[in-house]
């Protein structure tokens, strides 16, 4: 089978989300074939996600003065900066009609297959972590999200570090550090990773491009024929960018879920446990770990990744907490699972107090909340 | 209404998209507790306002669910007379009691006739049973 590969570079953010948006559409309704997208956005913008608040994840001010604009997808998760050194990836196919979501849930499994073979083969270990990113060791390197059309069509989307300036983000996202200083640049440091990084080389985004496009060609048993968008496609593009994606009342809309915060501090032999968490209502947005005990970087980075968008019941959180402590049991050093287990709840309890108060202490998809002390 | 979580009802008739409808005067609807399963935990739920016309297939909300972002897509055609505010503000009502405090509307049906399109219990729990042979052929999943 012939997919469609398109390669386009420093788009805008309206642009960028309305091809996406209307390339799912048209693939839906079987309007357009299927198609490989592997582009960068103009250098940067803030891009939140579909039912995120602008005002809780963005610093809004820093973006207005700094010319960064700031858009929604139409997929979900965290706010992140997009640019030419961050690859866009939008697989956008036909859904099968009805109980579309277990057919995407079908597929997002392949989709992250053709990414990770496609870094495999630079050498970079990389894997699917649950739900929704592919990691190195913990560390996150590709943030994915799936959209289902109204016709059917199912966009795949994921946002690949290539490289990253951490500061960058830390100005335009909304973090829980209230200054900003190497400390604070190299906590996030340790929570994610980049491609050159991984590679210790700066490796060209055409390389990665080739060998992504190599991956999915080899997932999904497909030829990949280089192309653009049609005339009218780029109409329909162009329609949809001006009606909603250029539109502030799509921008700025607003949840009647509410974020909230909490924190706790645990005192244990090994040391002192300080957790924040960040929720959107009863689901956990983000979780930090810090304190003064010594544990791997990778290890902490990987318990807080699989809290990331999880529920928040005490026992589901326990069970999670669990599965990493029996995986990496020599990394966390003598710190036991019941007490990370209790700070963690005790914080998400403090959090749903809050809830009402609507106090958000917001994040980013790859940075961590803070919050206050209780 | 307030059945017990995780049932198939004979009083309800269902879709192919996991909704439950139940049709009196007007009709109740909601996600069914399989529905809700098979999306996970739901983090944001967006409904469209109360007077809006749709038609059976069309978009009529949107849900999110990890970073899965779908539409909810209306059972029948209608228009939208009640829609649950307390879901949207908290989204796990639908996760935890999507038979009752997790409803999401309530409808004035355009066509009865459209209840013919529909499922009855038997059949529903039929297409769930092969719905789940299939899976099980293909486990490769991604969201809990």
């Amino acid at each position: 089978m012939d997919w469609r590969l398109v390669i386009d570079d420093g788009v805008t953010a309206s642009f960028g989300l309305a091809a996406d948006e209307a390339l799912a559409a048209r693939v839906g309704a079987g309007a357009s074939p299927p198609t490989l997208r592997l582009y960068t956005y103009q250098s940067h913008c803030a891009l939140v996600g579909r039912f995120q608040t602008v005002e809780n994840e963005v610093r809004a001010d820093y973006c207005k003065a700094n010319n960064i604009p700031i858009n929604r997808r139409p997929t979900g998760g965290g706010a992140i900066i997009m640019g030419a050194d961050q690859l866009g990836v939008a697989l956008t196919m036909p859904g099968r009609g009805e109980d579309t979501y277990s057919h995407a849930r079908e597929l997002m499994g392949v989709f992250s297959e053709g990414l990770v073979r496609g870094l495999n083969t630079l050498g970079v270990g990389a894997r699917f972590h649950r739900k929704n990113d592919i990691e190195v060791n913990g560390k996150k390197l590709v943030g994915l999200g799936v959209y289902c059309a109204p016709s059917g069509g199912l966009l795949f989307h994921a946002s690949m570090l290539v490289d990253l300036d951490i500061a960058l983000m830390l100005r335009v996202l909304n973090t829980p550090f209230e200054k900003l200083s190497d400390k604070e640049i190299d906590t996030v440091a340790g929570r994610i990773t980049t491609v050159r990084r991984e590679t210790e080389s700066h490796i060209t985004l055409d390389e990665i491009r080739r060998v992504v496009a190599d991956g999915f060609a080899s997932a999904f048993d497909v030829n990949l024929i280089s192309s653009d968008f049609t005339a009218e496609e780029r109409a329909e593009i162009a329609t949809l960018e001006r009606e909603k994606y250029l539109s502030e009342d799509w921008v700025y809309q607003t949840t009647a879920v509410p974020d909230s915060n909490g924190s706790a501090k645990i005192k244990t032999p090994a040391g002192l446990i300080d957790v924040s968490v960040t929720m959107a209502g009863s689901i956990i947005k983000a979780v930090f770990i810090g304190g003064d005990f010594f544990a791997s970087e990778n290890a902490v980075a990987d318990l807080e990744a699989s809290l990331r968008w999880h529920a928040s019941q005490p026992q589901k959180v326990a069970v999670t907490i669990e599965r990493i402590f029996q995986s990496r049991s020599a990394e966390f050093n003598g710190i036991l699972s019941q007490f990370l287990t209790e700070a963690v709840q005790k914080a998400i309890a403090r959090a749903r107090t809050a809830e009402n108060q609507m106090r958000a202490e917001p994040y980013g998809c790859y940075v961590n909340p803070g919050g206050q002390d209780v | 209404m307030q059945p017990e979580k995780g049932a198939i009802h004979d009083d309800l008739f269902y879709d192919r998209n996991d909704f439950w409808i139940k049709i009196t005067e007007a009709a109740l609807i909601g996600l069914t507790d399989a529905g809700q399963g098979n999306i996970g935990d739901i983090i944001y739920l967006e409904l469209v306002p109360v007077g809006t016309v749709v038609r059976r297939g069309e978009r009529c909300g949107s849900i999110e669910s990890g970073k899965w972002v779908g539409n909810l897509l209306a059972p029948v055609s209608g228009v939208i007379v009640e829609a649950n505010r307390d879901a949207e503000a908290d989204p796990h009502l639908v996760n935890a009691d999507p038979f009752g405090r997790g409803w999401l509307y309530r409808m004035e049906l355009a066509n009865r006739n459209e209840t013919g399109l529909l499922m009855d219990s038997g059949a529903y729990r039929a297409w769930s049973e092969e719905r789940i042979r299939l899976e099980e052929k293909n486990p490769q999943g991604w969201i809990d």
